[in-house]
């Protein structure tokens, strides 16, 4: 795999008025994002995951250091054409309408118009909004705007695409199709950088992440390595008599191991939210009471969503 | 001075403005490179330059148009249009003013539509195209543009296109609404005065009361310095020196019109049902031959239509010469024309002579010139009176008027007397005058989008408003500081700072060391910077419609035929400010960054 952003030492520090340093929002940073991987800048708010996404768009003036991004620097603006940007806020123009605005910013890229029609059907039909395409962007909901910000980055088809808090505003369901969506794009070879503090979000779909804090970079590495427990191992099965939880204790015991646990394991909220309103589509008027709902993942249950217990959802 | 000449000389005046800026701006880049990336400075420099040049080159029509598109759509949707409501408004109820019997000129049903444009389409194209970027930068939609492949510059080109654009749909709306108007609400019997007069003007001088040449004539205290005045019953003149004059077309008509609008001044009340008169006198002043009109004219001052202000001089005038005399004038083909009269008389004597002799039964008489002792000759206005000789003064005509009233006075001014060739459509003028309007609206959008690069929206409207009031009032001003400034060079008072020196140590002589050699550097430059200064704005009254004293035929509300080079002149002023307002814009945006603070 070859790097397709490669930052060195890359300092930002914001002035005032005068030039006098106001904050040192960026310290010497330096990171590699390989090429078809998803790779998540985590950190508080005021870290520095959007002042470094936009000093690679070439938004802002870096300090000092370097960040070349498909082999140019951040100010080349060749780079755009193989490039997919969705900000923190879906900056748009809130007077154009979703066919407009797709309209708009294809005619910004090297394609011609039949291909810009077929690509806006597409993207249209990919972040389903096809029925408010004729609506202007200033009636559109939070969710709706996240989504044609979406299908603005994607117009060109880029092989690098940047997504600035990429699930923020959205409901469960739509964070959920996001969250396929990224995964799909990998799929598709692309290489995919967010910036988020939604740790779950990262964690589902992010293959390495960076942790920074105060314009430092504190943490590096793949998410599995990361989050693995050191010293401990997890076993899953069917549900188990007493019985047989027993004799596991005796097996175990031989092998000088405990049992530090023994329990249901539960789902997350998210999954639990996403399986009520399938239920509800299925089974209107009807309210469920706790356990009621099927078990097992959303995506065993032929969830359109793909979600999985735990939280774990790459492939 | 040919038009292409002058147009040559501004051309250089352009490159001398455009250089200069650029050569200020880059030194304070280097400076301000060298303070920030110290030895790296020059290679960021250079690599910046190099990005720029290619970038301004090599744009993309498609991303331009999809800019200007995009910014057409804003204006639209953020309802601009509703600026025609304030036209409407002017249409609706304008006509309330007039009356059929009300006014005897179109002038005020041409001002009621064309005066409140410039009051509403300059303010409009200034928060239009003042506003957009920075609301852009404001509202970070830039960010999800310049993220794509688009350069600064088809930004700038692509905004000021669009506002451009919509300016122009307003512009011609506005402009097709207020000619119907005028088409409906016009009387009939004003309707002769909607025609665009083709002025040709002339230099004016004077001669004293004692027939003394003079630059002015008198002052009769009016505080209204715009007209000069002549006296009546004196040698106090005025004169007018038409050049260029194109012969072919006067030729074919049936005689040649001059329109005068002077003014009178009276000294005693006189008889005042009779109007000021003045006898006019054309002259060929190379072959001195003067052809005093036996006419007396008046001066029309109440009287609306140009058409009763014409006075048609025929073709030919006849001249009467005294034959036993020395004439006053020198003309060999005149002189000839006055020998063959002379022979033909003479033949005709000589036969009346012999009849009469013969019937006398005596021997004829002899006859000789001396018995011929006058003969009229007919004098071509256009051949024996246009002096062609003066070099670079084309065909010239010289008119001279004088006050025949005692004790009375006529107020001129260069405009008040010209040639009126035959007349242009209003239509076409009108056409003329909205495009000048629109050319002016063009030039705002230009420096307002140019501004809006580098300012926030206010700021940015301030300053194009500075510069209007620059580009109107501060260009003569200008001018006459310059003219003062060289003058003072030229006499040897120095120019402000030796000026100021002299005053300060009363000495009118300043020692000839190093010090005064600064000094006259430094006065140097200020007279070089106010010359780059008064070029550096633009001449906004040649975009006028209104009658100023330097632009009066500009004033359609009057009929005046625009002329072409004033058209000309308002394409290239736009042109020249468009291309180093796009550099300008270009620069702002690709060294600032774009996000809002």
């Amino acid at each position: 795999m070859s790097a397709v952003i490669e930052i060195r030492n890359l300092s930002k520090i914001y002035r005032d008025f005068w030039g006098r340093p106001k904050v040192k929002a960026l310290n010497s940073l330096s990171l590699d994002v390989q090429q078809g991987e998803i790779f998540g800048l985590l950190g508080p708010n005021g870290s520095g995951k959007t002042t470094t996404l936009k000093c690679l768009l070439g938004l802002l003036f870096p300090t000092s250091g370097t960040a070349t991004i498909l082999g140019k620097p951040s100010h080349d603006v060749e780079k755009n054409e193989r490039i997919g940007y969705l900000p923190e806020e879906s900056y748009l123009y809130k007077f154009l309408t979703g066919d407009e605005t797709l309209d708009f910013y294809g005619r910004l890229f090297k394609m011609s118009a039949a291909e810009l029609k077929k690509r806006k059907e597409e993207l249209l039909d990919l972040v389903k909004i096809k029925h408010a395409r004729h609506r202007q962007l200033k009636e559109y909901s939070k969710g709706m705007t996240r989504r044609i910000g979406l299908a603005q980055a994607l117009i060109n088809d880029p092989d690098l695409i940047l997504l600035d808090e990429p699930t923020s505003g959205l409901d469960p369901i739509a964070n959920s199709q996001m969250k396929d969506l990224i995964l799909d794009l990998k799929k598709q070879g692309k290489t995919v950088v967010m910036c988020s503090h939604l740790l779950a979000d990262v964690q589902d779909v992010c293959d390495r992440i960076a942790i920074l804090h105060q314009g430092d970079l504190k943490v590096l590495g793949n998410v599995q390595d990361l989050l693995q427990t050191k010293g401990e191992s997890q076993l899953r099965t069917s549900e188990l008599s007493e019985e047989a939880l027993k004799e596991v204790q005796q097996v175990l015991a031989k092998h000088g191991v405990d049992l530090k646990e023994a329990s249901h394991p539960t789902t997350t909220l998210e999954d639990l939210f996403l399986r009520t309103v399938m239920e509800s589509e299925q089974r209107p008027g009807r309210r469920f009471e706790p356990g009621e709902l099927p078990t097992g993942s959303v995506e065993q249950a032929d969830s359109p969503t793909g979600a999985t217990e735990g939280g774990s959802r790459k492939n | 001075m040919s038009f292409l000449y002058v147009l040559w000389q501004q051309l250089g005046y352009w490159f001398i403005v455009v250089g200069g800026a650029a050569g200020a701006f880059l030194l304070v880049g280097i400076v301000v490179s060298l303070l920030q990336h110290g030895s790296a400075a020059p290679a960021i420099l250079g690599a910046t330059l190099v990005r720029g040049v290619k970038d301004l080159l090599f744009m993309s029509a498609k991303r331009i148009a999809a800019i200007a598109k995009l910014t057409f759509v804003e204006s639209y949707r953020r309802q601009v249009f509703a600026v025609g409501l304030v036209f409407l408004g002017v249409i609706m109820f304008g006509g309330w003013f007039f009356g059929d019997a009300k006014s005897d000129s179109i002038a005020p049903y041409v001002s009621t539509v064309v005066t409140p444009m410039w009051f509403v389409l300059v303010p409009m194209s200034l928060l239009v195209s003042c506003w957009g970027i920075p609301a852009d930068v404001k509202e970070r939609s830039i960010h999800t543009v310049v993220t794509k492949p688009v350069k600064r510059s088809e930004i700038v080109v692509g905004r000021m296109l669009g506002y451009s654009a919509i300016m122009t749909v307003i512009v011609v709306a506005v402009s097709l609404g207020n000619y119907l108007w005028l088409m409906g609400q016009v009387p009939e019997h004003l309707k002769d005065q909607m025609v665009a007069r083709v002025p040709v003007y002339g230099e004016l001088t004077f001669l004293d009361r004692q027939g003394m040449p003079s630059k002015v004539g008198i002052n009769v205290g009016d505080p209204w310095e715009y007209r000069s005045y002549i006296e009546g019953q004196t040698q106090s003149r005025a004169i007018w020196r038409f050049s260029f004059l194109d012969l072919g077309t006067l030729k074919k008509m049936e005689s040649i019109p001059l329109e005068h609008r002077f003014e009178a001044f009276r000294t005693v009340k006189g008889r005042i049902e009779v109007e000021t008169r003045f006898q006019l006198t054309l002259i060929n002043p190379t072959t001195k031959l003067r052809m005093t009109l036996p006419a007396m004219y008046s001066v029309r001052e109440f009287v609306a239509s140009g058409r009763e202000r014409v006075l048609e001089v025929p073709q030919t005038l006849p001249l009467t010469v005294e034959v036993n005399k020395k004439t006053e004038w020198e003309d060999p083909d005149l002189q000839q024309r006055v020998d063959e009269e002379v022979e033909r008389v003479l033949e005709e004597l000589r036969k009346e002579e012999a009849a009469a002799a013969a019937a006398a039964n005596r021997a004829p008489k002899e006859i000789t010139r001396q018995d011929v002792k006058e003969v009229t000759v007919d004098v071509f206005v256009l051949d024996d009176l246009v002096d062609d000789t003066v070099e670079n003064l084309g065909s010239a005509l010289t008119v001279e008027i004088a006050c025949v009233e005692p004790n009375q006075f006529i107020g001129v001014n260069p405009a008040d007397l010209f040639v009126r060739l035959s007349d242009k459509s209003f239509t076409g003028n009108y056409v003329k005058a909205m495009v000048g309007i629109w050319l002016f609206v063009i030039l705002l959008v230009i420096l307002g989008t140019t501004s809006s690069c580098f300012v926030k929206g206010p700021v940015a409207t301030l300053l194009c408003v500075g510069l209007i009031i620059l580009g109107y009032h501060l260009t003569g001003h200008l001018e006459t500081q310059r003219q003062l400034a060289e003058a003072q060079a030229v006499h040897g008072a120095g120019g402000p700072l030796e000026a100021t020196y002299k005053l300060l140590t009363k000495s009118p002589e300043l020692p000839n060391n190093f010090g005064t050699k600064v000094m006259s550097k430094i006065d140097g430059a200020a007279v070089s910077a106010l010359n780059v200064a008064q070029l550096a704005v633009p001449d906004l009254t040649r975009f006028s419609t209104e009658a100023t004293d330097r632009q009066l035929q500009l004033d359609i509300s009057r009929g005046f035929d625009i002329p072409a080079t004033h058209m000309i002149y308002r394409f290239i002023v736009v042109l020249s400010y468009f291309i180093p307002m796009v550099i300008l814009g270009y620069f702002s945006l690709v060294l600032r960054e774009l996000e809002h603070k």
